[in-house]
């Protein structure tokens, strides 16, 4: 399995040459960054297995040879026009929905309504000529070459960047869809979002990852950005679905600010690709700043998800509220990592983690690492988190009622996941309910 | 030296005023031998010479001096501070007396006046079934009561443990924590000096605890005590551990390793109050492996020490073994209290429960750090973890990182954590029925480590709360 | 071989739980149209009883054996006992978060008239079935017994029986935690249901539930065993006089 591989990162061929063409794309201020991120990632080691966030996956699963010629265009005939993608097309001709095939042109539905206001959607190359200000105001200011080695990466390589702008004020009553593609066979996507969300407005995303391939082929890769602005009194929800297929390796880092006010929903919801390794940070920086991530998870077969979030409470009376959910079946594996970082001058501070995980059955594993760092008195926080099989006595109420043992499991778990679901807004919920729902089939 | 450092040190005099009346005493010694500071292979080969020790001994502690050298500081607990430590200049072994007693008229005036002072010989006479006490390395006091021995109870100080009974030493020495198990645990395994070899025979009901104190006296000290304790089937056993120091300016290191095995249906209790002085630096490796429904309990108290790293483990062997561990840490002004708990369920039918609980003060900080492992042949097992902090003052520090790792899915693991402060309305209400706010911060401190004391002998529940007084008092004046 | 004239009968029933023997011995027929009443203090074994008849995985039947409309139901899952007409209305009912009562209740209903029957009357009869145990409507979307009080669960413990419609209703301790309001609601639930095609067994530890539920035979059991059997006249006895002089009795019997 490729988490035990021991690829390490002496040799040249996962170095980013200097003739990356990436690194040439955009102004020089940008050059500049991604000339810097190149030489950051090629001199920082591969993280050592022993350290924190690296101790269930290694690191090696998302190294990528660097030597071949780069590869950003995926052959069209994968998976142009697959299935869900013109579901979509058909449910929500008046919607907001993006359509980022592997760096392909990016394709705006129902933008007209929306720029009209002054809301800007769009690539995020494009971006850094036609709103050169915002992109270099924002780019790179929560995730760059410092924040990691595959943050590096990602920061030197982007390909595939959408940027989403909302005007102070501006209320964006539809969640705007990003189906974001992945790459043909063996590929890899560097995906980079930037969202700014001005004071007083309010923006829904729901990006969703999808594709690779299913075939005994080479395992694609993507490496994805998340840098999200919640500007003053903002208010901000940002959902990530992520459906790969099997063979894919996912890395994502999402970083998030709030300022004074501001309220974000943030909903990771995991259940396709083979090694995922998604972290989600949240930082409450403006007094009264709140945050909620509402997480959930479905592994099967051999897949394996390792998860972090983290909230970061830096200002007073900021507020923060987790709760994530894990159901692992088959042969999945599951790491969570969650942080709760309180500062000694934000004072006042309520925070809150949960973190669930049911085990279908023999096989399974699940690490469960809930962390707090409190470093004032000033303080309400607490967190809990449990690991077990499905109740047997939940089973027996079930069955005492007449319903078989499977339809009683399939029951307990339906209901496990729906009340994850129950919390999420309904607009939200409804789009992400029929992935969640098909997810269970054939349990 | 940082900055930093240095203010801790110039700080340290002042801060422990109140504990410096009571165990901060200092006794100007002679001692019988005082070796150089500084660790290399000649030290290892003197302390072994000196105790006479056997050949296999002798090499295990040189080889463990090789692992130790090798091993870099662990990047976790508080690795900065842990830099700090100076291994050059600590003094790895002192003897104080040629001779170890077991009448306490024969204990040199010096030493039996440090132990009476810290209430040693009273505790003996009213409750302990036998008594031994560590001064620096070596234990110079010891005695039990006959009935035990009749019993064939073996309680002793390690060293004369290992002369009187090698085979028994051999066979179980190590087991529990191997040489490299970490860096500190390599260190203890070369140097060690002292401590308590404790063996209950089959079914045999030690009624009354048994009780080692360690104390440390000299500056830059280090004590390296080693125990071993085995119930065998069905026995039961209590034992009982306090330390003291005196405050000097330069730190002195505490680096224990205990090793417990409990055998099939037996029964430990292992109970610490350390309350070293804020300039040790306390690395204790305290781990139990229990048989098929045997149970091993750890009552672990920090309060003293100015950095302690300290996980009691409990390895559940054998099907239908039991564990509890109860950890309770006081981190006062420029304490870290790095105290934690670990549970390994390897065999099905396990239980085990862990409460944590930890005061932090001023710009003190405690932090827990736990393990749960559950193998993947460990069904039927259950694992809950409580972690409550209280925070009193604006720069007190508390920090959560428990690690649950889980192999089998017939398995019921619980984990909770809570951090709070003292609240407002409690206080009020105190204070409503005329409680000065500090007697009801006090109370309510009290109130949240009963938990701990109860569990206590009483003389020591009572010793517990003067300490906690102590610290609530040096905080609000 | 079981009565042909029993609706359900077990003989010689033992039950164990970790390992404790808690039910020593106890048997019972009931004939259609019946209502039954086992009394008896905390601890005798009466919930233990109900419980492992239901097929509860905690309570081990070690010898005996049940019949109900003469089919043998110990080799039966719970769910199979169910199907066949068993109905056990728990004392303590657990929670199922995320698992609404309309949809819990629609897939055992549906359980019980098998995977394709119609069910199109569902919303009617559930409905109906709400507004006679006098349920807020909004319950239907709430999770099963998820922040439930203690009469809202017995309640919803009732509305189940009458849909699902068991020909033999096992209801332990339904009366307790229930205000004099929500007791009447609850028994005229229960008077509702019954009819002469169908028996009640009633567990219970006081004699509240029966001045509303008149039961045709009282049983007393203490230690695991029924000790005493006789008319409603018996429950009367024990609610003026406890159980003290039952157990007297019992030791005198059994010489202890």
């Amino acid at each position: 399995m490729s988490r035990s591989s021991q690829k390490t990162d002496t040799t040249s061929e996962y170095l980013i040459p200097e003739s990356a063409p990436e690194l040439l794309r955009g102004p020089k201020w940008l050059r500049d960054a991604r000339e810097r991120s190149r030489r950051d990632f090629n001199k920082s080691p591969v993280p050592p297995r022993g350290l924190h966030l690296w101790r269930y996956t290694d690191p090696a699963t998302f190294l990528i040879p660097h030597d071949g010629p780069p590869d950003s265009t995926p052959d069209d005939g994968v998976q142009s026009s697959e299935g869900p993608v013109s579901e979509h097309l058909e449910k929500d001709s008046t919607g907001r929905l993006v359509h980022d095939v592997g760096g392909r042109d990016i394709e705006l539905h129902g933008a007209d309504a929306l720029t009209s206001r002054g809301v800007v959607v769009c690539r995020l190359s494009e971006a850094v000529d036609r709103h050169r200000k915002l992109v270099e105001q924002y780019l790179y200011q929560l995730i760059n070459s410092r924040s990691g080695k595959f943050e590096a990466q990602n920061s030197a390589l982007w390909n595939n960047g959408i940027f989403i702008f909302v005007p102070d004020s501006v209320r964006v009553a539809e969640p705007i869809h990003l189906l974001r593609e992945a790459g043909r066979s063996g590929s890899t996507q560097f995906h980079r979002l930037l969202i700014v969300v001005g004071r007083n407005a309010e923006l829904t995303v729901v990006d969703e990852y999808f594709g690779g391939d299913d075939s005994d082929r080479n395992t694609s890769h993507a490496n994805s950005a998340v840098e999200i602005f919640g500007l003053q009194e903002s208010r901000v929800r940002y959902v990530s679905l992520q459906r790969y297929a099997h063979r894919m390796n996912s890395y994502l880092t999402h970083r998030a600010t709030l300022e004074r006010g501001a309220t974000m929903l943030t909903v990771p919801l995991d259940f396709g690709g083979a090694v995922s390794k998604h972290n989600y940070g949240v930082s409450l920086v403006g007094e009264g700043a709140e945050s909620n991530i509402i997480g959930l998870l479905f592994a099967s077969g051999r897949q394996h998800f390792d998860n972090h979030t983290r909230h970061h409470h830096a200002a007073s009376r900021t507020q923060s509220n987790i709760d994530f959910k894990t159901v692992l079946r088959d042969k999945s594996t599951s790491a969570y990592t969650g942080l709760i970082r309180i500062e000694n001058e934000a004072k006042g501070c309520e925070a809150y983690q949960e973190n669930r995980n049911l085990l279908l059955n023999r096989g399974v594993r699940a690490e469960v690492i809930p962390e707090l760092e409190i470093l004032n008195e000033d303080v309400s926080c607490t967190h809990g988190a449990t690991i077990g099989p499905i109740d047997p006595l939940t089973i027996f109420y079930l069955k005492s009622r007449g319903i078989e043992q499977e339809a009683a499991v399939r029951m307990i778990v339906a209901g496990f996941v729906d009340s994850t679901l129950k919390r999420l807004p309904s607009d939200v919920a409804e789009r992400v309910a029929g992935f969640a729902h098909r997810r269970l089939e054939g349990l | 030296m940082s900055d930093e450092i240095r203010r801790h040190n110039e700080d340290l005099a002042s801060l422990d005023k109140d504990y410096a009346t009571r165990y901060g005493f200092q006794d100007p010694v002679n001692y019988f031998h005082k070796g150089a500071r500084g660790i290399n292979h000649e030290v290892v080969e003197m302390i072994s010479r000196m105790k006479k020790e056997p050949a296999w001994m002798t090499e295990l502690r040189h080889a463990a001096l090789d692992i130790f050298t090798a091993k870099p500081i662990p990047k976790w607990g508080n690795s900065e501070l842990l830099s700090e430590i100076d291994f050059e200049n600590i003094y790895y072994f002192m003897k104080p007396i040629e001779h170890q007693q077991s009448n306490w008229d024969n204990v040199p005036e010096y030493i039996k006046k440090t132990f009476d002072r810290l209430g040693i010989p009273e505790a003996e006479r009213k409750f302990l079934g036998g008594v031994s006490a560590q001064y620096e390395s070596e234990v110079v006091y010891h005695s039990m009561r006959e009935d035990l021995k009749k019993q064939g109870i073996i309680f002793l100080d390690m060293d004369s443990g290992l002369r009187e009974h090698p085979d028994l030493v051999k066979k179980y020495f190590g087991t529990v924590i191997s040489t490299a198990d970490n860096k500190f645990a390599a260190l203890n395994t070369a140097v060690w000096s002292g401590g308590s070899l404790i063996y209950v025979p089959p079914g045999i009901d030690v009624k009354v605890p048994l009780q080692a104190y360690f104390r440390i006296n000299a500056e830059n000290m280090g004590q390296f005590e080693r125990t071993l304790i085995i119930a065998d089937k069905g026995s039961r056993v209590h034992y009982i551990e306090g330390c003291t120091a005196p405050v000097y300016s330069t730190d002195s290191l505490h680096t224990a390793v205990v090793e417990v095995i409990a055998l099939e249906d037996s029964y430990i209790r292992y109970t610490t109050i350390q309350n070293w002085s804020r300039n040790i630096f306390n690395l204790v490796t305290k781990r139990a492996s229990v048989y098929g429904n045997a149970t091993v309990e750890w009552v672990d108290g920090n309060l003293g020490s100015r950095l302690s790293m300290k996980y009691p483990c409990i390895q559940l062997m054998g099907e239908g073994a039991r564990g509890e561990i109860l950890s309770v840490a006081f981190a006062g002004k420029d304490q870290h209290q790095d105290a934690g708990a670990k549970v390994i369920h390897v065999a099905p039918n396990t239980s085990s429960r862990i409460r944590s609980k930890s005061v932090s003060k001023d710009n003190g900080r405690a932090s827990y750090r736990g393990l749960v492992k559950v193998h993947k042949n460990a069904a039927n097992t259950k694992v809950s973890v409580e972690c409550d902090a209280l925070l009193i003052g604006e720069d007190a520090r508390s920090d959560t990182y428990p690690t649950m790792e889980v192999d089998n899915d017939q398995v019921k693991v619980e984990h909770e954590a809570r951090v709070s402060k003292v609240a407002e309305e409690q206080l009020f209400y105190l204070t409503s029925r005329g409680l000065t706010e500090d007697d009801a911060r006090l109370l309510i401190v009290n109130g949240f480590m009963e938990p701990f004391t109860k569990e206590l002998p009483l003389e020591y529940a009572v010793e517990l709360n003067r300490l906690i007084e102590l610290e609530m008092e040096g905080s609000i004046g | 071989m079981p009565d042909q004239k029993a609706l359900f009968e077990f003989n010689d029933i033992h039950v164990e739980v970790d390992g404790k023997q808690i039910v020593s011995g106890v048997s019972l027929k009931i004939l259609p149209g019946e209502i039954h009443a086992i009394m008896g203090p905390n601890g005798s074994g009466k919930s233990s009883l109900s419980n492992a008849l239901m097929g509860h995985p905690d309570y081990a039947i070690m010898s005996g054996e049940a019949f109900l409309d003469g089919r043998s139901i110990l080799s039966m899952s719970a769910d199979e006992r169910s199907r066949a007409g068993l109905y056990l209305a728990f004392q303590y009912p657990l929670a199922i978060p995320g698992v609404t009562v309309a949809n819990f209740m629609r897939a055992a209903l549906q359980a019980h008239r098998g995977k394709d029957a119609d069910m199109s009357d569902f919303r009617k009869l559930f409905k109906a079935a709400m507004k006679a145990l006098l349920i807020d409507p909004s319950f239907a979307t709430r999770y099963l017994n998820d922040g439930f009080s203690g009469g809202e669960k017995k309640r919803i413990e009732i509305l189940q029986m009458s849909m699902l419609n068991p020909k033999m209703a096992l209801l332990d301790e339904t009366d307790s935690g229930l205000d004099i309001d929500a007791l009447k609601i609850v028994s005229e639930g229960i008077n509702r249901f019954h009819n002469d095609s169908n028996a009640l067994l009633l567990v219970t530890h006081y004699q509240r539930l029966l001045n509303y539920v008149k039961p045709h035979h009282v049983h007393v059991m203490i230690h695991g065993r029924i000790v005493k059997t006789g008319g409603p006249e018996l429950a009367l006895k024990l609610e003026e006089l406890g159980y003290d002089w039952v157990e007297a009795e019992y030791a005198q019997g059994t010489g202890a």
